[in-house]
C-alpha cells in the first residue's frame, strides 16, 4: 500500500479546497429571490410615495436643475434629460419624457418583483434607477446608494431563480448552483465591509464615544419622531446608544462569519435599523439594511443533504408534472429547516402502500404511517418544513379545502405551456438528482 | 472550478476590491482615460460608495426661508420644502444638508434653483431673498444649563426675476456686492 495515498492533504491544499468551498460550493437561490422581492417592494413604494412630484424632481424648473445637478455626474451617467431631449425632437413636452422614464421604472420594477423575465427586468430596473437617481443626486440618501449596489449584483446573480414567475413558467431551475453561491458571498462580503467602515469611522469621532452622536441626530426636527430632549438629563442613554451601535457595527465584519454568533449578531443589526427607522423616520433606508442582512445570514441558503432527505420523518408524494406542485415543493425544500422525502413519479413503485398516490392530489405520510391527501398533505409539508405544527390546523378551514380542490382540479390548465411529463417529471423545483 | 468560474470569482474579486476603495475614500480618481472608465464603473455598479453615514461626526440641518417682494414692494413668505415627515419632504431635505458642504458657486446655483421655482410660482414677485441657517444645538452638558438652538445664517443672496440679474445682499458667504 502507498503511504502517500494515506497522507492527509497539507495545510495549504486545505485552505484552498476550503476558499473553493466557500465560493463554489451550490446554495439555494431562495435568499436571492427574498432580496429580489425586498428590492422591488421597496423600488415600488419609494417610486409611488414620490409620484406626485416628478415635476418639483426632474423638471428643468425643479428644486435642483440640471445644471446644478450635472456638476455631480460623470459624463457617460444616464440622465432623464437625455430622454427630454429625444422628446424634444420629436416635438414632445418635457413631463410627458419625465412620466415616459418614470412608467418605464415602475413597468420594470413590477416585473423585478414578480420575477418575470428577471434578468431583464434587472438590467431595466438598474438602468431606470440609475438614470432617475442621477438626476435628483440633491435628493438621495443611504437608501438610493445602497440600491444602486444591489441592483448592480441583481443583474448578475440569479435572483429569478427563486420564488419567481419564471420558474413557475419553467425558464429558470430553482436548483442550488454556483453562481447563487458566488452572489450571497459577494453580497455577504459587501456587508462586512460596509459595516466595518461605518463602524470605524464612526468609532474615530467623538461624538460616538460621548453620546453627542445620537443626541444630535434625535435632535435634529428634520429626522427626529420623537422628542428626544429628556435624553439631556440622561446621557447615559445616548452614550449606551452609541457604544452599542458601534459594537454591532465594527463587530460585524467578525461575529457575523462566525456560525454561533451569526443569528444574534444579525438580529442585532435588524434591531439597530428598526431602532433607526422607528426614532429617526428613516424607514427606507432601515429596511433595506433589515433585508441585505436577513437575506445574507438568515433565510436558509444550504440545500438539504441528500441523507437528510432519505432519513426524513415525511415523505411527500405530489404530481412532478405539475411545475407549480414541484415548484411549492422546492420552496418548501429550500426554506423549511426540516427535509421530507419527496417523490415527484412512479409513485406506486416507491409508496406501494398507496398506488396513485401524487396523480391528483398531493399525499404526504408521516413516520408513523399516516397518510394525509390533498390540502391536509400540503399544509402538513409546510407544518413539517418550517417546523410550525400549528400551520397543520388550517386544514380545518373549508376555504383552504375549496381553494387546493380548484388548484388541483385546474393545475395543468395554469401551467399548460410546460407542464412536463416523463423523465422531467422528476425534476422538483429543487434539483432532479435528488429525487429519490 | 472550471476556467470560467474562476474568471467569474476573480471579476467579483475585482469588484469587492474597488468596493474596499471607494469605503476607505481611496477610489481612483478619472484624471486619466482608464481612471475615468474606473469611475465610471465604480459610480454606476455602486463600488465607489463611501458608508460614512453619520459618521464621524452627526451634521448639524439647515434650513431655507425665501421672502418674495414684488414691484410695489409688498414681501411675504414661502417655502419649497415640504413636512420632513412625508416622502419627498425627508428627500427634498437631503438639498438643504448638502449646502454646508457646496462651494460658493454651488452653493449660488441651488439658491437660484429655489428662486426661479418661486418665480414660477409667484408671478407677482420680482425679487426673491434666500437665508439659509444652520442650527447650532447646545450639547446635552449645555442643554441641561439652559441653552437652546441658534440659527446662524450660512448663506443670503437676492434673486431678481430677469434672467442673469442678480442683486447680492453683501452680508454673507453668499454673494458679495
Amino acid at each position: 500500500m502507498d503511504p502517500a495515498s494515506n497522507a492527509r492533504p497539507g495545510a495549504g491544499a486545505r485552505l484552498r479546497a476550503a476558499a473553493v468551498r466557500f465560493v463554489s460550493a451550490p446554495a439555494s437561490p431562495l435568499p436571492l429571490g427574498v432580496l429580489r422581492i425586498g428590492l422591488g417592494l421597496l423600488l415600488l413604494s419609494q417610486a409611488l410615495l414620490v409620484a406626485g412630484h416628478l415635476g418639483e424632481i426632474y423638471d428643468s424648473r425643479g428644486l435642483l436643475q440640471a445644471p446644478v445637478n450635472d456638476q455631480f455626474v460623470l459624463p457617460w451617467t444616464p440622465r432623464v434629460h437625455w430622454a427630454t431631449r429625444a422628446f424634444a425632437a420629436l416635438g414632445l413636452q418635457e413631463s410627458a419624457a419625465i412620466r415616459a422614464v418614470f412608467a418605464l421604472h415602475l413597468a420594470a420594477a413590477t416585473a423585478f418583483l414578480v420575477g418575470w423575465r428577471a434578468r431583464l427586468a434587472a438590467v431595466a430596473v438598474w438602468l431606470t434607477h440609475l438614470t432617475l437617481v442621477s438626476s435628483s443626486l440633491g435628493y438621495c440618501y443611504g437608501l438610493d446608494t445602497f440600491m444602486r449596489i444591489a441592483l448592480f449584483y441583481c443583474v448578475f446573480a440569479p435572483v429569478g431563480h427563486a420564488l419567481s414567475l419564471d420558474v413557475l413558467a419553467g425558464r429558470v431551475s430553482g436548483a442550488p448552483s454556483f453562481a447563487a453561491r458566488l452572489a450571497l458571498r459577494a453580497l455577504q462580503l459587501q456587508l462586512a465591509l460596509v459595516y466595518a467602515a461605518t463602524g470605524l469611522e464612526k468609532a474615530s469621532g467623538v461624538q460616538w464615544w460621548d453620546g453627542e452622536a445620537l443626541w444630535r441626530s434625535w435632535m435634529r426636527a428634520d429626522l427626529g419622531t420623537i422628542d428626544f430632549s429628556w435624553v439631556a438629563s440622561m446621557p447615559w442613554v445616548a452614550k449606551i446608544g452609541c457604544w452599542a451601535t458601534l459594537l454591532v457595527e465594527v463587530g460585524y465584519a467578525v461575529f457575523i462569519w462566525i456560525p454561533r454568533t451569526r443569528r444574534p449578531w444579525a438580529l442585532a443589526t435588524i434591531a439597530l435599523h428598526a431602532g433607526i427607522g422607528l426614532t429617526l423616520g428613516l424607514v427606507g433606508f432601515a429596511c433595506i439594511m433589515m433585508l441585505f442582512t436577513a437575506c445574507a445570514w438568515l433565510v436558509p441558503s444550504a440545500p438539504p443533504l441528500p441523507r437528510a432527505l432519505r432519513s426524513s420523518a415525511l415523505t411527500v408524494a405530489y404530481d412532478g408534472s405539475c411545475r407549480v406542485c414541484r415548484a411549492a415543493v422546492g420552496l418548501a425544500l429550500q426554506a423549511g429547516r426540516h427535509a421530507f422525502r419527496p417523490v415527484g413519479r412512479n409513485h406506486a413503485r416507491r409508496l406501494p402502500g398507496l398506488p396513485g398516490a401524487g396523480a391528483t392530489q398531493m399525499v404526504s405520510v408521516d413516520a408513523a404511517g399516516r397518510a394525509r391527501t390533498g390540502a391536509e398533505a400540503f399544509l402538513s409539508m409546510w407544518a413539517h418544513a418550517l417546523g410550525w405544527p400549528a400551520l397543520q390546523r388550517l386544514a380545518g378551514l373549508r376555504l383552504v379545502g375549496a381553494t387546493y380542490g380548484l388548484f388541483a382540479r385546474h393545475r395543468h390548465a395554469v401551467c399548460r405551456a410546460g407542464c412536463a411529463t416523463g423523465a422531467a417529471a422528476d425534476t422538483w423545483a429543487h434539483g432532479r438528482a435528488r429525487t429519490p | 472550478m472550471n476556467l470560467g468560474q474562476r474568471v467569474v470569482c476573480a471579476a467579483v474579486g475585482l469588484h469587492l476590491l474597488l468596493a474596499v476603495g471607494g469605503a476607505t475614500g481611496r477610489f481612483p480618481l478619472p484624471t486619466s482615460a482608464a481612471g475615468a472608465l474606473v469611475a465610471q464603473y465604480g459610480y454606476v455598479s455602486g463600488a465607489d460608495s463611501d458608508f460614512s453615514f453619520f459618521a464621524p461626526a452627526v451634521a448639524s440641518q439647515c434650513r431655507a426661508t425665501l421672502t418674495l417682494r414684488d414691484a410695489a414692494g409688498r414681501e411675504w413668505q414661502d417655502t419649497v420644502f415640504q413636512d420632513p415627515a412625508t416622502t419627498f419632504g425627508m428627500r427634498s431635505a437631503s438639498i438643504l444638508d448638502s449646502f454646508p458642504q457646496a462651494n460658493e458657486r454651488l452653493q449660488r446655483g441651488i439658491a437660484g434653483s429655489w428662486a426661479s421655482v418661486m418665480f414660477g410660482r409667484h408671478p407677482d414677485a420680482t425679487e426673491v431673498d434666500v437665508n439659509v441657517e444652520m442650527e447650532a444645538l447646545p450639547t446635552m452638558e449645555e442643554w441641561r444649563a439652559g441653552e437652546r438652538p441658534t440659527w446662524p445664517s450660512i448663506y443670503k443672496g437676492t434673486f431678481l426675476r430677469k434672467a442673469g440679474l442678480r442683486k447680492a445682499s453683501g452680508d454673507g458667504p453668499g454673494e458679495q456686492r
